[in-house]
């Protein structure tokens, strides 16, 4: 995927001087994502109290958390798409494999502690997508992206009818998870606790992502994001950062769909399948990919108006063609997604380096070198 | 005659497209140390070749050597990770990265993958990311983005970039391409010093360019070898003058 | 929201927006706003409403039923309010949409438990619907579930009971009757993939065995397969004469056409489904229901004023609609349930919360519901009911056998 230099124009009006915003925006967007999902729940259960007792398990509380969840399973989509040129249409099947496995592992074992299910989910995303990362990426000829996108599309379609036949996972039914995970013996039921666990695990899976795509390895994906032929030229074994960025992305996607299976209480054929798929890639293309932070804003937006709009019986009919539209606007006028409108170009590749620049790169986080957050 | 092995030994090397025959058992010899030229008409195959000895294509008949070793089928990666490096005819850098972040890019080329993740190798490399760019004299564009520079300075970057890891041989195709003349003396400037540590293959159209800076010409006519010598053998070759003033 | 009632009228508007949703018409009720739908009974009462949550399937595939479980509950529960409610209190009722979707569904039976905290939920029609949402509504939501449908048995979770047909009672009277009455030997059970048909499957072929018949084949099809050529194919040359059907829609609608059209039914071929009734007509085009045999626990042919008289009030309160009150789509079920509740309440003398409804209605009987009284076995989660085996014809269907009080025979 290769960028045009077009837009570089319009970022800076007056050429290589002094650009006139701050060009660190990002880490202040990324300052607000946190402050707002670490106050939220406090902010929503004053807010609807109505007079009641305080109730921090409520609703609103346990509703986000879940959307918190599917945003890291956005975190994973971007750092194919957005980092590496990776189109995934089928991120989901990893997620919703972290599921399935453990669903599974608890219902023959009786385990339910987090920490049993959240290393299983990272390990079984982890182990199948490089399983399928090995089959759609590496070869004599680099696969091309329409090639990876079909490819995982059906991985996602195939792996969805393969479980709505199989009895042993519930088949059609999907499974049921009746236990509540658990977390140093008490049970953790969906609530406030379980919400900031949700956020803790985002936080973590979205640092480690932030620290990836910002190290000299990240430096490589920015140059394979842009010629990945010339890459090859330098001496990258280009297959390898993508097969590598690749299990990684699968393990995060994995490590949400455990913990979001147990969450819901519920893992189906839908969870691996086509449509969840396309919501990861809708969640990144609205929000804004190669940021990391837009497809979490991306997640957050699309799940948030779902849930406020299905209140309503008559937009709740028309939500999906407005998803639909506004997709369509988005990928043709605004391809850098929300986040675009805020981000420069530049800022998204980003510096690599551990001298930043002085009067040509404006303001910085200063004597913060990349990559140490 | 040098007595010593050629760094680099193309042997009847040949090329098809299709049913056109674009290289036919061109031979090609370029000592260490040397600046050798790859000039001929429009069409003879320069490009090919020179492609052909990166490993951009792969030949059909005969054999590249470089360092002793046959690397007639290795990848361009794997070429590269043995001395031998090629510079694009189309600017390749990174256009939205900046220059000290190509430069970097060329840099770290070479390091391990885990050596990348926890780049280890950032603080060092920066100093040979600081001569390099003084080398180029592009210092004071280092954190501009490569794709705001002039077509020169984004020239001199990408031979910067291609020279990053001490090859032992570079292929320059048509370097000066699109350059004012004085970008051209410019360039000539900074290819002199590289002499003392790597070899240098160049396609070039410039004549005087090229009279200036190689050591040693191979002709090509057709896709096959129409003389070769040092430049002031090539000068006086009839041969070669005959091609020149008959052929567009 | 203790005792606020919003003004009446206010919801001719919000229903004149509902073109798409089908009849979500309440007669007499005043419509609430926010989540779903809320409506509140008219008129003063002394105490603070119960509040019944139902969860069912207004949108896809499962909607006729759906949308005829919500007009009867509406039914129910306006009965009982205009009767004083319950010890007093009247019943509000709300509404989610399970949309014929587990996933979506457990995120709208959310909203029933957590935001607006109900104190028992009514609903779910497939099995896959309500394997999805008990675990939101009963381990999750700590709430009294019950479930209205016929179904494959076996669901022996605390504080879930059903009021719907279990396979021994909608197999004990059928299979032999189709066997020993009309000589029916040769079955095939053409199915969709999932827990339902597997188990009815499994309950229906020991039935069938014991009584000297033989299963031809037994075949899983996707829920969303369309394609049935070969089952028919398979059924005429391998000489079957009963179809033991147990395909649900979408793939339904496709089956019983090409099952029809083979001419299955004209050279004396038996079909029989048992979730069929007179709702179906929804699904199906009624020439395809032709002689189909079912058994369920009501039809409105049954010789019962209970019956006869519920049928009037409902045509009443939704004049014309397309959503009958029948067996086979839950809705009796449906009903049953509203009155159980009503029953076990009464038991507790008052008190809503889950333990004691739970205890009460594990060992209540009702009177005043269709198809005759019914009374759950205690410890069991299930109740034992009047069965009708019935054949489909000209849009009714004629009652060709009966037994009382069949027991379910479930988690005992």
């Amino acid at each position: 995927m290769t960028e045009t230099t077009a837009n570089l124009a319009d970022d800076k009006a007056d050429g290589k001087q002094r650009p006139r915003l701050p060009l660190s925006v990002l880490p202040i967007i990324e300052i607000a994502m946190l402050a707002l999902l670490m106050l939220y729940p406090i902010f929503i259960t004053y807010l609807t109290a109505e007079g009641e007792a305080l109730d921090f398990n409520n609703y609103f509380v346990v509703r986000v958390t879940s959307i918190i969840l599917l945003a890291m399973l956005a975190v994973s989509f971007d750092l194919c798409w957005g980092y590496s040129g990776i189109m995934s249409f089928g991120q989901a099947l990893f997620f919703g494999i972290g599921g399935y496995f453990v669903a599974k592992l608890s219902e023959e074992t009786g385990m339910t502690s987090m920490l049993i299910i959240i290393p299983a989910g990272m390990l079984v995303g982890l182990i199948s997508a490089l399983l399928v990362g090995w089959f759609l990426l590496i070869s004599k000829r680099t696969p091309t992206i329409i090639f990876v996108a079909l490819g995982s599309l059906t991985a996602s379609f195939a792996a969805e009818r393969l479980v709505a036949g199989w009895q042993w996972v519930g088949a059609g039914n999907g499974m049921s998870i009746w236990d509540f995970p658990t977390l140093f013996g008490t049970d953790l039921e969906p609530g406030i606790g379980f919400y900031y666990l949700a956020v803790a695990c985002l936080l973590i899976a979205y640092l480690a992502s932030r620290y990836l795509v910002r190290s000299q390895f990240g430096l490589a994906l920015a140059g394979i994001r842009q010629n990945e032929d010339r890459l090859a030229f330098l001496g990258y074994r280009l297959q390898a950062f993508k097969l590598i960025v690749f299990s990684f992305a699968g393990l995060i996607a994995g490590w949400g769909g455990a913990i979001y299976a147990f969450h819901e209480g519920f893992v189906g054929p839908a969870t691996v399948g086509v449509t969840t798929s396309t919501y990861a890639v809708l969640y990144g293309l609205f929000g804004g990919v190669g940021t990391l932070i837009g497809p979490v804003i991306g997640a957050g937006v699309i799940e948030g108006l779902t849930v406020i709009l299905s209140d309503n019986e008559t937009l709740k009919a028309y939500w999906p063609i407005a998803l639909g539209a506004v997709m369509l606007v988005v990928v043709a006028y605004q391809p850098t997604g929300l986040v675009g409108l805020l981000v420069t170009q530049r800022e998204r590749f980003g510096s690599f380096g551990i001298r930043k620049g002085k009067k040509s790169s404006g303001t910085d986080d200063a004597g913060k070198a990349d990559g140490h957050d | 005659m040098a007595m010593t092995e050629p760094l680099l030994k193309v042997s009847g090397l040949g090329k098809v497209f299709g049913t056109l025959r674009a290289l036919n058992g061109v031979d090609v010899a370029v000592h260490a140390n040397t600046f050798h030229g790859l000039i001929g008409p429009n069409g003879s195959g320069k490009s090919t070749l020179l492609k052909a000895i990166a490993g951009d294509h792969f030949a059909d008949e005969g054999e590249v050597s470089f360092a002793g070793e046959d690397v007639t089928t290795m990848s361009p990666a794997e070429r590269s990770r043995r001395g031998l490096s090629l510079k694009f005819q189309i600017t390749a850098i990174l256009p939205e990265l900046t220059v000290y972040d190509n430069l970097l890019l060329a840099l770290q080329a070479h390091q391990s993958m885990w050596g990348l993740l926890l780049s280890r190798s950032r603080q060092r490399l920066d100093a040979d990311v600081m001569d390099m760019l003084a080398q180029f004299r592009l210092t004071g564009k280092a954190h501009s983005l490569a794709g705001e520079m002039s077509h020169g300075e984004q020239q001199w970057l990408e031979i910067a970039m291609a020279l990053a890891l001490k090859p032992k041989l570079l292929l320059l195709d048509e370097p000066t391409g699109g350059m004012s003349p004085e970008e051209r003396r410019v360039t000539g400037e900074l290819l002199e010093p590289i002499r003392d540590y790597c070899a240098l293959v160049i396609v070039e159209h410039d004549l005087d360019f090229i009279k200036d800076i190689c050591d040693n010409l191979t002709v090509l006519d057709q896709g096959q070898v129409l003389d070769d010598g040092t430049v002031a053998e090539i000068e006086g070759s009839t041969k070669v003058q005959e091609v020149y003033t008959t052929r567009v | 929201m203790a005792n606020k009632h919003a003004n009446g009228g206010g919801g001719i508007t919000r229903r004149s927006l509902l073109r798409g949703a089908g009849a979500l018409t309440a007669a007499g009720w005043v419509a609430g706003f926010s989540g779903g739908w809320i409506l509140r009974p008219r008129g003063a009462f002394a105490a603070a409403p119960i509040k019944f949550g139902v969860a069912t399937d207004i949108t896809g595939a499962i909607a006729p039923s759906g949308n005829s479980n919500w007009q009867v509950i509406q039914l129910a529960v306006k009965k009982i309010n205009d009767a004083g409610g319950i010890g007093g209190r009247p019943i509000e009722l709300y509404l989610e949409d399970t949309a014929s979707d587990p996933k979506v569904a457990v995120g709208n039976v959310l909203k029933l438990i957590q935001q607006h905290k109900v104190d028992v939920v009514v609903g779910g029609i497939t099995s896959a619907m309500r394997e999805a949402i008990k675990n939101p509504i009963v381990r999750r939501g700590k709430t009294l579930y019950l479930y209205p449908q016929l179904y494959e048995g076996q669901e022996c979770t605390e504080h879930l009971y059903c009021t719907g047909p279990t396979p021994a009672q909608q197999c004990d009277e059928l299979i032999p009757y189709l066997m020993n009455t009309h000589g029916k030997k040769r079955f095939a059970m053409p199915s969709a993939n999932y827990r339902w048909p597997q188990l009815l499957n499994k309950y229906a072929r020991a039935l069938i065995e014991k009584n000297g018949g033989e299963v031809v084949f037994e075949e899983y099809y996707p829920l969303d397969q369309l394609e049935y050529s070969a089952t028919v194919a398979k059924i005429k040359s391998e000489g079957v004469d009963c179809v033991f059907n147990t395909i649900i829609p979408p793939g339904l609608q496709a089956f019983t056409k090409q099952l029809y059209e083979s001419g299955f039914q004209k050279d004396g071929g038996a079909h029989t489904c048992v979730y069929f009734d007179e709702n179906s007509v929804n699904y199906v085009p009624e020439r395809e229901l032709e002689g189909v045999y079912t058994c369920l626990d009501y039809f409105h042919t049954v010789d019962d004023p209970v019956g006869a008289q519920l049928q009037k009030e409902y045509a009443e309160m939704f004049p014309g609609t397309k959503y009958l009150f029948t067996a086979g789509s839950a809705a009796t079920g449906a009903y049953r349930a509203v009155k159980f509740y009503e029953a076990a309440v009464k038991k507790t003398g008052g008190d809503l919360s889950r333990e004691a409804v739970s205890a009460a209605i594990d060992d209540v009987a009702i009177t005043d519901v269709p198809g005759g009284d019914s009374r759950m076995v205690p410890g069991t989660g299930h109740c034992a009911l009047n069965m009708y085996v019935a054949q489909a014809k000209g849009g009714s269907y004629e009652i060709l056998s009966s037994a009382n009080m069949v027991p379910p025979q479930e988690c005992g």
